[in-house]
């Protein structure tokens, strides 16, 4: 049994607007185990960027507010330590790729600049040092003409160069956590592939744990071990990356997968899942798919189905696997 | 960038002449005219007559655009027609009053109002915030008129700490005096002027810089900083002031010709003997060599704040380039 670097228990986030709480994460509970990527799947708003913001405790409060649970990471509570703690693990034991790669660095900083400050402050290097680690992080991380692009301004670099950039940041102190943000949603999809394959080929060689959040199931399938399906501030199904495309058990993972392309059978239009992803201002009670799910019954709108646990770690929060069923006659 | 600055130079140039082509246009078409009746009931048409010809304002507009250009290249900038003095001289005399008033109000007014921006946006919401945000308010909606006479009624009036008005203690003083003395009196005539000015300009600056920061505060690259571990001070100052403060250099641009021109009514309340209040007059009397020369200035000063812009944007921010 592998160790759990990060577990999250019963975390709950939520915005403050207007008066009303707005519950973006609705009490979550998952687990990250060394050297392991997780997939954190959704649609947008449903919460994946908020709970792993969480864990940095990087959301802007007020209006955010860390309503309860608990995020362990090593054994201490990240939403309890000190913000003198707190620093030390940001950029340092855990550091996160942001998804928008040209507006994420400082654009009137050099990049060797911008990311050699991570090193000097948390490694204490000195200036000088930190560029020769600079240039070598750069050189892993692919960039080309590595001595030159440390002193150029993010603005000369296209969107590929900065996501590298970003990655080398991230990397710059040997995280034992990283966070990837929608790392390449910003970019084009050839320069997505050669960033996702660049990541892939890291993963081996700098020993962390990824918690890789995407809304592209083709980007989990090439990416994750372990995956996290997230619907409206809710997990709904975590699985083995094989088993979410096999096995799929919650109505909305199958939907998902269903409105998938596909290159080999051309079925013509794509399956949809009807209705749209609901607001979180006027979130549906029970389970928050229910009026969307074909299956749905007069229970699923009333509770939260309890966690189902199958086989070889596949849980799934739905009531046609819990005793008593949808409830139909 | 050398090349940049002389090629901009040589752009001004044409510009500046069309803005005193235009000028000698306006003022032609403008009602009135000096030496009116309208101001003394007493002048007569051949008396008029000959003063206009000693001026040569009887010349046709083109001819005296012209003609005053030639003499400008001589250093000539004319007569006043009421003073009876060369209107370089008529400047020159006004200049020390103006300039020390309004870049004394300038440097007070960027130094309290840039680092209370950045204070207020860092503590949004917070009870700071509030404050500075109703003292910039206050500030922004007061006329200075009004400021300047409220500022006389409390500390010259009602306390009797500083002078009513003026730009140095009336003579015999300043004959026996050191020229220490002389500056210190000066000074402490130009405290509540200073102070006129130069707060309603801080409540400016403050707004701007407040609306500059907030937006650099909520982008992604001050996350990316946080992520990384910073301390929230080096945040502020590393990361978010040097990005907020490259909008300021536009305002700083379009203040600078206004230091000229725009504290004529702090001059006239506070009594001082600037440029603004020789402009107003001059205005007035249609003296129309005045009004000429310090258009001039006001012309050149706004051209050249324009291009002291332009240069420090490529200073302070790498994503422009001239070449």
């Amino acid at each position: 049994m592998a160790n759990k670097l990060l577990e999250i228990k019963n975390l709950k986030v939520y915005f403050m607007q207007d008066g009303m709480e707005l519950k973006a994460v609705d009490d979550i509970s998952y687990y990250v185990n060394e050297g392991e990527t997780l997939g954190i799947v959704g649609e947008s708003g449903c919460g994946k960027s908020v709970s792993s913001m969480a864990i940095l405790r990087l959301l802007d409060s007020p209006p955010a507010k860390y309503a309860g649970g608990e995020i362990l990471f090593e054994g201490k509570d990240m939403l309890k330590i000190s913000n003198d703690e707190m620093r030390k693990v940001r950029g340092n034991e855990i550091s996160v790729i942001f998804q928008e790669p040209m507006t994420s660095l400082n654009p009137i900083k050099t990049v060797g600049a911008q990311i050699a400050e991570a090193m000097i402050l948390h490694q204490g290097l000195s200036k000088k040092e930190a560029k020769t680690e600079v240039i070598s992080l750069l050189k892993l991380v692919r960039i080309p003409n590595a001595e030159r692009i440390v002193d150029e301004y993010p603005f000369t670099l296209s969107g590929g160069m900065c996501q590298r950039c970003m990655i080398a940041l991230a990397l710059a102190c040997k995280p034992k956590l990283l966070i990837a943000d929608e790392p390449t949603t910003a970019l084009d999809v050839t320069i997505q592939a050669q960033v996702l394959q660049l990541m892939n080929e890291l993963k081996s060689s700098i020993n962390a744990s990824i918690i890789f959040i995407t809304h592209d199931l083709g980007v989990i399938a090439e990416m994750a071990d372990r995956v996290l399906v997230m619907y409206a501030g809710k997990v709904v199904e975590v699985a083995n990356v094989v088993d979410i495309f096999e096995q799929a058990k919650h109505p909305y993972t199958i939907g998902l997968i269903r409105s998938r392309p596909d290159l080999e059978t051309d079925t013509g239009r794509l399956e949809v899942i009807s209705g749209n992803v609901p607001d979180l201002n006027s979130k549906p009670s029970g389970c928050p798919f229910h009026p969307r799910c074909e299956k749905a019954g007069p229970r699923c709108g009333k509770e939260f189905p309890p966690e189902k646990v199958f086989s070889e770690g596949q849980i799934v929060a739905c009531w046609l696997y819990s005793e008593g069923g949808v409830g139909n006659e | 960038m050398r090349g940049f600055i002389i090629r901009r130079i040589l752009q001004i140039i044409p510009v500046f002449f069309g803005i005193l082509l235009l000028l000698f246009i306006l003022m032609e078409l403008s009602p009135g005219q000096p030496l009116s009746d309208l101001q003394d009931p007493r002048i007569t048409a051949a008396h008029r007559e000959r003063m206009l010809a000693r001026f040569n304002l009887d010349l046709p507009v083109r001819q005296r655009f012209f003609n005053w250009i030639a003499d400008a290249v001589r250093g000539d900038f004319g007569e006043s027609i009421t003073h009876r003095r060369p209107v370089s001289e008529l400047i020159t005399t006004a200049l020390p009053a103006t300039l020390t008033l309004s870049i004394s109000a300038m440097l007070v007014s960027m130094l309290i109002g840039i680092p209370l921006g950045i204070l207020s946006a860092v503590y949004k919401g917070k009870g700071i915030d509030t404050v500075f945000t109703i003292f910039a308010f206050i500030g922004i909606s007061m006329p200075i008129f009004f400021f300047g006479v409220l500022l006389i009624l409390i500390f010259s009036v009602n306390l009797g700490l500083t002078p009513v008005m003026g730009y140095g203690s009336p003579p015999p003083f300043g004959r026996n005096e050191t020229l220490m003395q002389i500056w210190a009196d000066r000074a402490w005539h130009l405290i509540l002027p200073v102070s006129a000015l130069g707060l309603s300009g801080a409540a400016s600056y403050m707004r701007y810089t407040r609306a500059s920061m907030l937006e650099v505060i909520h982008s992604d690259y001050i996350r990316t900083a946080r992520a990384k571990g910073l301390k929230e001070s080096r945040i502020i100052f590393r990361h978010a002031m040097r990005n907020a403060l490259i909008p300021i250099i536009t305002i700083m641009g379009l203040q600078l010709p206004g230091l000229f021109s725009g504290s004529a009514i702090t001059e006239a309340v506070f009594g001082l003997p600037g440029l603004g209040g020789l402009l107003l007059q001059a205005v007035g009397g249609r003296n129309y060599p005045i009004i000429i020369g310090m258009m001039t200035i006001i012309a050149i000063v706004t051209l050249a704040s324009a291009l002291i812009a332009e240069i420090l944007y490529a200073v302070a921010d790498p994503r422009i380039k001239y070449d």
